[in-house]
């Protein structure tokens, strides 16, 4: 999966829940959407050093 | 809400994606979960916090010492996530005196003195230690009655 894809999971995520989760879930997108959208999940969140 | 419970939360997420036959996006989701530090149970701002700071370390090829001032007053109290940012710093090889000292200086919150980038970063852990004993004797303090 893509970064981007999986920004947009968890965008629509977040609006289908609320509250405090829901601001959650929409902080780590945009975390997430900082990320180069091309690149998988599993490359752009390996741990480094 | 802790960053345990939301943990679980993208766990949950991956579950339905799991049974719904989308395998790989699940081990994504898990990928993701995992990443998020639910050490002593952080909440999960800070854990955000930690994992955007890990993200920026990663993308980013020389850092400046406003974002280790930052990411050094975000870390707050929590040991953990304040050794993940002194390690960093410590072995930033793009880090010079100077910028260490205006680390320091930012952490500390007032003007310190360091005559080397090593007795910067040593005080930089001297006033983390300092911040934790501080907090503890407040909270002995507060617990003891006066008579």
């Amino acid at each position: 999966m893509k970064v981007k894809q999986l920004v947009a999971v968890l965008d629509q995520a977040s609006r289908l829940s609320s509250g405090e989760r829901a601001s959650l879930l929409k902080r780590l997108a945009d975390i997430l959407a900082k990320l180069p959208p091309t690149q998988t999940v599993a490359a752009a969140l390996k741990k480094r050093g | 809400m802790k960053a345990t419970e939301f943990k679980s939360v993208l766990n949950d997420l991956a579950h339905l994606f799991r049974a719904g036959g989308a395998g790989s996006s699940a081990k994504d989701l898990d990928i993701l979960a995992d990443r998020l530090d639910a050490a002593d149970n952080q909440s999960a701002e800070q854990s955000l916090d930690q994992l955007e700071s890990e993200l920026q370390v990663s993308a980013t090829t020389k850092l400046t010492p406003a974002f280790y001032i930052n990411a050094f007053k975000n870390a707050g109290l929590n040991e953990a996530s304040f050794l993940k940012v002194f390690s960093t710093f410590k072995n930033d090889k793009s880090i010079k005196k100077a910028d260490a000292i205006e680390v320091m200086n930012g952490y500390a919150g007032q003007h310190v003195r360091a005559r080397t980038k090593a007795e910067a970063i040593d005080e930089i852990e001297r006033r983390f230690s300092q911040l934790v004993y501080d907090d503890n004797s407040n909270r002995q303090a507060a617990a003891t009655t006066p008579w």
